[in-house]
């Protein structure tokens, strides 16, 4: 038992900094492609599908579009965060994915082809996509994929600062991939379930250990009065903007006018007006606007069915210089 | 060895104060017990689904869902929910649970799962209805049904690492309350099976035409099996305010990634050994204080070779001392829920003080050189125990558990 076991068994106190970003949607590549305005650009288009990245890897050949679409996205993070690949690699980085809709494309091809090969059904695993991340970049450390539907963008945030401050890894990337254009129709249809435009999406931030004092923070609640729960003694201290992530317009509407009813001079983004549906991804990039904003003290809310999560980013845990 | 105290027990103790069991080989835990201690196999033709178009036709099937006292309710149609719901049920009760719930305490939902609801998408492909239905095949689909089956308040996750989702789940719900996000946690496993999965590895050529033989020279891989565990996590200090005796505690875990291959493990076994160090680094636990260890224990040759040198390389020369069993071969792999029911026989093996045997183990193999318990159950209590799981894309889990009250 080292140094190392030591500082894992005795949890230290102190946030977390992202350091760098990744980001690929249906608007284009990085952080300056999306709208600044609601989305009206859209022109009634329910998809707004993201481009297959291509990849010259030989071991990828196989790989399906979510796949590709994280290993480019975390490709991109660690061009942002001035990172070599090899400095990602070992069992001190972590790697938290999270997705709503990734495996739905996989799963549903194998349910439904009467033809099958091996190669297909080891790809229908929502583990497949983290899997050739770990294995494009080495990765060792801890490793967790999150299924909350959009939920589990909030979730991973909050699991891997839980990583960083308990000392598990020294740097965490946090994972979302969202894409739905093989199955559009399914999810066209569900429009009960899912709002319009839905936006592909693959994004990766990189969080490392900061030496403040201030905790992320992560709560979440069940059923109807869920959202009353979750924000309620949330006004206290310097808290800047609210970025609310719903998975339909009709959602954002009724959650939105709660929380301006509640807070009435606070700034609230509802990042479905502005970019369309990403689910998972949705907390991902309403992270990267805020540090980008210079917003430091934020709350990042979404919901999925009768389910509200929110992640507390403190002022304390902002970008972190190169 | 009786071990002493261990760091962690003084400050930061997670206690399991319920435990619930649906598997092949019995529907409740003590039926589980008697069936593992007994060396009953569940591993039977499967009968609920077309299989003739598969090389291997046997698997861990669970042939009819027993009533549980307490289901007034009719049960969801989706059978990974009806699993998990009757597992949740006992373990619930054991914890005595609904009466926290009603006393308004934050209970949480932390269900892994390496197919989720996949047997609807099947089930409405063969028969398309209500697109309502659909939204049930999604993975966090059980997990909701469980979460508003229980009358859940606080956080409802999903994840999953493959066939380390069972002891995953349970990580994270330690972390939960330790974070303050929760004053209970519903955590667990599950999987059923399906066509999907069985078309699946029948393509891998993964399953057996065999029996399941862990450990043994002659292992040719497994059989997939179904089921549902669930423990209930609180702090120990709740616990004891609620005036409930633990069954054992969570002390530690920890889940790695390989980095080497889409489906095989790491023939060195690199995550799986991150895990455990980190697992035990997470308890405050040193690797000789360890008394037994439920290993993943597939029956594939590469996994159970594997898994023998990480715990050669983890606990040292004390390896050699370490009781190590599998439980697979009496029911198959159930995957998701496999971590949940070994973490439960743990606690069990502490409680009853025997450990259940490895069955179908008939020739060492080299190799696979450790004191594999394997004929008879073996009498000792292990209050310090590993509890191991790997899954599809490099997914490694460790548990750390203690057995006492």
């Amino acid at each position: 038992m080292g140094q190392e076991a030591h500082r894992a068994c005795h949890p230290q106190a102190g946030g977390v900094a992202v350091r760098g970003w990744g980001l690929l949607t249906g608007w284009g590549v990085g952080l300056h492609s999306l709208p600044t305005l609601p989305t009206m650009g859209t022109q009634g288009q329910r998809l707004l599908p993201v481009a297959t990245p291509e990849l010259a890897s030989e071991r990828l050949r196989r790989a399906t579009r979510e796949c590709l679409l994280g290993v480019a996205a975390v490709h991109a993070a660690l061009d942002h965060s001035c990172l070599a690949p090899h400095e990602v690699a070992g069992a001190r980085t972590a790697l938290v994915y999270a997705s709503a809709s990734s495996y739905a494309a996989a799963n549903w091809t194998y349910v439904t082809s009467a033809t099958e090969n091996a190669l297909h059904f080891p790809y229908t695993a929502p583990s497949a996509v983290p899997a050739e991340v770990t294995i494009e970049f080495g990765i060792t450390g801890p490793y967790l994929t999150l299924l909350s539907g959009a939920n589990a963008g909030i979730e991973a945030l909050w699991q891997a600062a839980t990583l960083l401050t308990t000392a598990q890894c020294d740097r965490a990337l946090v994972l979302g991939v969202e894409t739905f254009q093989e199955c559009a129709e399914l999810y066209t249809t569900g429009r009960w379930l899912l709002g319009t435009p839905l936006l592909e999406a693959a994004a990766c931030l990189v969080l490392e250990r900061h030496p403040s004092r201030t905790a992320v923070r992560y709560r979440a609640e069940w059923g109807t009065c869920g959202l009353a729960r979750l924000v309620a003694g949330e006004r206290e201290g310097a808290l800047a903007s609210v970025y609310l992530c719903p998975p339909t317009a009709r959602a954002g509407q009724v959650a939105g006018h709660y929380l301006q009813a509640q807070w009435p001079d606070m700034s609230l983004v509802l990042l479905h007006e502005r970019l369309g549906i990403c689910l998972a991804c949705a907390p991902l990039i309403a992270l990267m606007l805020a540090v980008t904003a210079g917003q430091p003290d934020v709350l990042l809310i979404s919901q999925w069915w009768d389910a509200w999560a929110m992640v507390r980013w403190p002022k304390s845990s902002s970008q972190a210089g190169h | 060895m009786m071990s002493g105290m261990p760091r962690q027990l003084s400050a930061d103790r997670i206690a399991i104060t319920g435990m619930g069991v649906l598997s092949p080989i019995g529907q409740d835990v003590e039926a589980f017990w008697s069936s593992l201690i007994d060396g009953v196999s569940g591993i039977t033709t499967i009968e609920r689904f077309p299989t003739q178009d598969l090389r291997v036709r046997r698997g861990g099937e669970v042939k009819q869902l027993q009533d549980t006292p307490g289901l007034e309710r009719s049960l969801p149609a989706c059978r990974a929910s009806q699993f998990l719901i009757h597992a949740a049920t006992e373990a619930t009760r054991m914890a005595r649970l609904p009466a926290a719930v009603a006393a308004g305490e934050r209970v949480a939902v932390v269900i892994g799962s390496a197919l989720g609801g996949i047997a609807e998408a099947e089930r409405w492909q063969a028969q398309p209805g209500d697109l309502h239905a659909l939204a049930g095949a999604t993975y966090d689909g059980p997990t909701r049904q469980l979460a508003r089956w229980l009358d859940a308040t606080g956080p409802v996750l999903t994840l999953s690492t493959a066939c380390a989702s069972g002891a995953t789940s349970l990580g994270l719900g330690a972390d939960l309350l330790r974070a303050g996000a929760a004053t209970a946690v519903v955590a667990g496993g599950t999987d059923v099976l399906c066509r999907f999965v069985m078309r699946g590895f029948n393509h891998l050529r993964s399953l057996t035409r065999d029996e399941v033989r862990p450990f043994d020279r002659r292992r040719k891989g497994l059989l997939l099996g179904e089921g549902a565990g669930v423990v209930v996590l609180e702090r120990a200090q709740t616990a004891r305010q609620r005036g409930i005796t633990p069954c054992g505690y969570l002390l530690g875990h920890a889940s790695c990634a390989d980095g080497a291959h889409i489906t095989a493990p790491d023939p060195q076994g690199r995550g799986l050994e991150q895990s455990i160090r980190l697992a035990l680094a997470n308890a405050g636990v040193r690797g000789e204080e360890i008394e037994f260890i439920s290993a993943h224990g597939t029956g594939t040759p590469l996994n159970d070779r594997m898994e023998t040198q990480v715990f050669k390389n983890v606990l040292g020369p004390r390896a050699y001392e370490v009781p190590v069993n599998s439980i697979k071969a009496h029911m198959g792999h159930t995957m998701g829920a496999a971590a949940t029911l070994e973490t439960i026989m743990c606690l069990l093996a502490w409680r009853y003080g025997q450990i259940p045997p490895t069955l179908n183990y008939g020739e060492p193999d080299p190799e696979c050189d450790l004191p594999y318990v394997t004929g008879q159950a073996r009498t000792y209590r292990p209050r310090l125990s590993l509890n191991t799981a790997a899954g599809f894309g490099g997914c490694n889990a460790c548990l750390v558990l203690a057995g006492g009250e």
